[in-house]
């Protein structure tokens, strides 16, 4: 009887450490993907303004084929960052809108006025100038709600 | 399927629109490694993974280009085509220009 009351004892003690570790272990992950997800949404918040600033002086200044390319492989660069989100983002959705984004604002950079286009410098009130600033504030404000959407107020 | 990976078979530092301008340029690109092809109604499989980037003129020069100028619809391209990059979204630009290419055909 002694034992079997030591036993039912040790049974409730294993049980409860079970799940309290497995709500635990499943927390902690949650709180990593969280994070892993809100840094690389900081980062390419970070590279589409580097992006946009030297978008703005290459379209501005003389053609340099070396702006050209750091353009190109930055854009490059966020859109493999945008895609990896897919892995860790649960709202796929937010991530293919950051994808459509991403498009259109390599379409606004490089879509005209780029490479052999680039013929001389643009006037600071000319529209493709506006159209980027446009295109990558879009981009800025669907990446802030991708890393913002990972902190709803009810967390369940 | 034929297969043609940008980086390996064309360049790494694909560059602008016309061929006048370079020949790493979108409409190389295109008359070197699609227009032959596509216009017999062979499988493309394009991989863009592994060059420093594209640029849209490029990509718009190649792809909606193609249906420019074989006057192709934009099904039957989009048909003939696989596009492979670890950027999803250049995929979809390219699809883009594409349909927009035969919408205004």
């Amino acid at each position: 009887m002694e034992f079997l009351k030591w036993f039912g004892q040790v049974v409730v003690v294993v049980l409860g450490w079970y799940v309290v570790n497995s709500l635990t272990v499943r927390r902690d992950i949650e709180k990593a993907r969280r994070e892993l997800t809100a840094d690389a949404a900081d980062a390419v918040f970070s590279r589409i303004n580097h992006l946009l600033q030297l978008a703005l002086s290459y379209h501005c200044e003389a053609h340099s084929s070396t702006n050209a390319f750091s353009i190109k492989m930055i854009l490059q660069d966020i859109g493999q960052q945008v895609d990896s989100l897919m892995a860790v983002c649960q709202d796929r959705k937010l991530v293919l809108t950051n994808q459509r984004k991403i498009a259109q604002l390599r379409r606004a950079v490089t879509g005209h006025h780029f490479d052999d286009e680039h013929y001389h410098p643009l006037n600071q009130n000319d529209e493709l100038l506006q159209e980027i600033a446009s295109a990558a504030m879009d981009a800025k404000i669907s990446i802030i709600q991708l890393k913002y959407q990972q902190f709803p107020l009810e967390m369940p | 399927m034929i297969v043609v990976n940008i980086a390996r078979d064309f360049t790494r530092f694909p560059v602008g629109r016309y061929i006048r301008n370079g020949t790493t340029s979108g409409e190389g690109f295109r008359e070197r490694f699609l227009e032959i092809p596509i216009a017999k109604g062979e499988h493309v499989k394009v991989e863009f993974d592994g060059t420093v980037g594209y640029g849209s003129s490029f990509l718009e020069e190649a792809f909606g280009g193609l249906v420019r100028k074989l006057g192709l619809k934009s099904e039957v391209v989009l048909s003939l085509l696989t596009l492979e990059s670890s950027d999803a979204s250049i995929c979809e630009e390219v699809k883009d220009y594409i349909l927009q290419a035969g919408s205004r055909q």
